[in-house]
């Protein structure tokens, strides 16, 4: 086990880096879809309940195990589970705080690089082109299936992936302080600049009352569907990055007496402060001023990156200084999820630096080529349904199961009395009690609702492929195969890795058996004292 | 759904930009306040093999 570890250089540095891993394309554009299409301005009301009660809760959790964690020099989920918890199942029950944001960065990357190569097409006019022609979306699907080409016969997709893979790693590997805390502090302020510019342009806008209307308007009648609640909250847990592993690791590099309250609570606040007023005024209330009300259901149906892909270029190209907008709405996306992305395979670089030994190089090195690996199964394999595997299985499931059980991992095996000093020590604000009522009923059944309701509603249909037929058939790699088969096997793949995962959790530990019995008397030791 | 922004939709709006903007004050007013705490210690050397 490695002892020697990094820390962050600042407060505002790790507030920074974590609210840069939340802040994303969620943010701008997930969030005003799921508002405009969950009830306008009363979907705030189940939005903010779920903000209160599940998401600044969880972060709370999640930023007080993870200083508890570095304080024993683990950074990722096994380790730091395994000292909270102190059982030897615990480590294995975090191997999804390394496997999840794993299988989200293999397809999160590429999505990242479709936004540095729309960049690309405003430099050199095809966006603008694209525009006039009124064929934004051909150059979109021609884009993201590689049959567009940059010098020659290389797939501009794969080219600007590639970029983009190398930029996520080469930040990993300046380490914490001069990589994510310096990319953090730089990038988390440019995007509320840009964001800023962008804002200020729509609300300039001719008839910008008709677009707000649409996005803000409360109808008070969806608050009667429990759909609206489990969007709400499931809107929550993804823009916060909780239940994603990253913040723990984050957490576990900052000093040991460092506050963690406020600061989980700054990091909350920044990103609710892109999400709700620059992404709920930039995106849809344009959309709507542009294309009119009477193609709402056209534009809610669009979805995320139809949104953000097809609708915005058209949108910013109708605009004054068109080329110059788009340019900016890509780029602040760009950083967007530079940031988040470095964050969600960090779990992964800290788990073979603090338990396997190994240098950074090394980590870099190996963890790169497994990412790169993946991820082109999930470039190649996006018609096939590979991407929607990896969002499915990385971005949905093991992220709300993984949230849940640290819920109540915390409050009811680590203990709420515990956890609720662990959380105060250092803290630069003072709590309210009744949060720890909520840390230790509210939070855990709210997520254990969430995470059933999901499931019988959406996950299960997606788990049985019933919406897929057994006569569909796919290409991979040029070979023809039906789609059950492609998607039957990738999952094979992906079970393959959750299973190398635990393989090697158990080795690290076999390895340093000596360390761990040392740790642990150490940890028991420390509570008699306390 | 009325086509233009309606009193319910502008004070929805209004109050949860106030009720964002006036946690993001109270958050980093206190972080900038201590300004002490800023600094732990000189940027380590770049040695990746450590």
């Amino acid at each position: 086990m490695s002892q020697k570890r990094e820390v962050w250089g600042s407060k505002l540095g790790v507030i920074l880096a974590v609210a840069g891993s939340a802040v994303g394309l969620g943010n701008f554009l997930r969030f005003p879809v799921k508002a405009a299409a969950y009830g306008g301005g009363a979907f705030l009301i189940p939005y903010f309940v779920a903000f209160l009660l599940l998401g600044i809760p969880l972060a709370w959790v999640e930023w007080t195990m993870g200083r508890y964690g570095g304080r024993h020099s683990h950074g990722s989920a096994p380790g730091i589970l395994n000292v909270v918890i102190r059982k030897k199942w615990a480590k294995y029950v975090g191997s999804l705080g390394i496997f999840g944001p794993m299988l989200i960065f293999f397809f999160y990357v590429f999505i990242e690089s479709w936004l540095l190569g729309f960049a690309w097409y405003f430099i050199n006019g095809e966006l603008i082109n694209a525009v006039k022609t009124e064929t934004v979306s051909e150059l979109f699907n021609n884009f993201i299936l590689l049959e567009t080409h940059i010098f020659g016969s290389i797939p501009s997709a794969l080219f600007f992936f590639v970029i983009t893979f190398f930029v996520n790693f080469a930040v990993i590997w300046f380490g914490i302080r001069r990589g994510i805390e310096a990319a953090g502090k730089i990038v988390m302020p440019l995007i509320v600049v840009l964001g800023l510019i962008l804002l200020v342009r729509v609300l300039l806008t001719p008839g910008i009352g008709r677009g707000l209307a649409f996005m803000w308007n409360p109808d008070f009648k969806t608050l009667a569907d429990p759909r609206v609640w489990l969007e709400a909250s499931g809107q929550i847990f993804f823009t916060l990055s909780v239940g994603i592993g990253a913040i723990l690791t984050y957490a576990s590099y900052i000093r040991k007496d460092q506050d963690v309250a406020l600061s989980s609570l700054s990091a909350c606040a920044a990103n609710e402060f892109t999400e709700v007023i620059l992404g709920g005024t930039i995106v849809v209330p344009m959309a709507i001023v542009l294309f009119g009300s009477s193609n709402i259901e056209e534009i809610a149906t669009m979805g995320t990156f139809g949104l953000g892909f097809n609708t915005m270029p058209v949108v910013f190209g109708m605009m004054p200084l068109a080329s110059m907008l788009q340019f900016i709405w890509f780029i602040l996306l760009f950083f967007a999820g530079v940031t988040s992305s470095i964050s969600i395979i960090q779990p992964a670089i800290s788990f073979t630096e603090d338990e396997l030994g190994w240098n950074r190089n090394r980590s870099v090195l190996v963890i790169g080529t497994i990412s790169l690996i993946m991820s082109l199964v999930g470039v190649f394999g996006l018609s096939a349904g590979a991407i929607d595997e990896l969002d499915f299985w990385g971005g949905t499931f093991a992220l709300v199961l993984f949230g849940t059980i640290e819920a109540i991992l915390f409050s009811w095996v680590f203990g709420i009395d515990k956890g609720w000093d662990e959380l105060n020590t250092g803290s630069h604000i003072h709590l309210p009690d009744l949060f720890k009522f909520v840390l230790k009923y509210v939070t855990p059944v709210y997520l254990i609702i969430v995470l059933f309701a999901w499931i019988v509603t959406e996950g299960w249909g997606f788990i049985t492929l019933s919406g897929i037929s057994q006569d569909q058939y796919t290409e991979f790699l040029g070979f023809s195969m039906k789609k059950v088969t492609f998607i039957a096997s990738f999952r094979i793949l992906l079970l393959l890795l959750l299973l190398g995962v635990n393989v090697v959790i158990y080795y690290a530990w076999k390895k340093n058996k000596l360390d761990r019995k040392q740790e642990i008397s150490e940890i028991k030791e420390e509570a008699i004292n306390v | 759904m009325s086509e233009q922004l309606t009193v319910s939709g502008g004070v929805f709006m209004l109050v949860s930009w106030i009720a964002i903007l006036g946690l993001n004050i109270f958050c980093f007013y206190k972080i900038f306040k201590d300004k002490k705490e800023e600094i732990v210690d000189p940027l380590p050397e770049l040695d990746q093999n450590t």
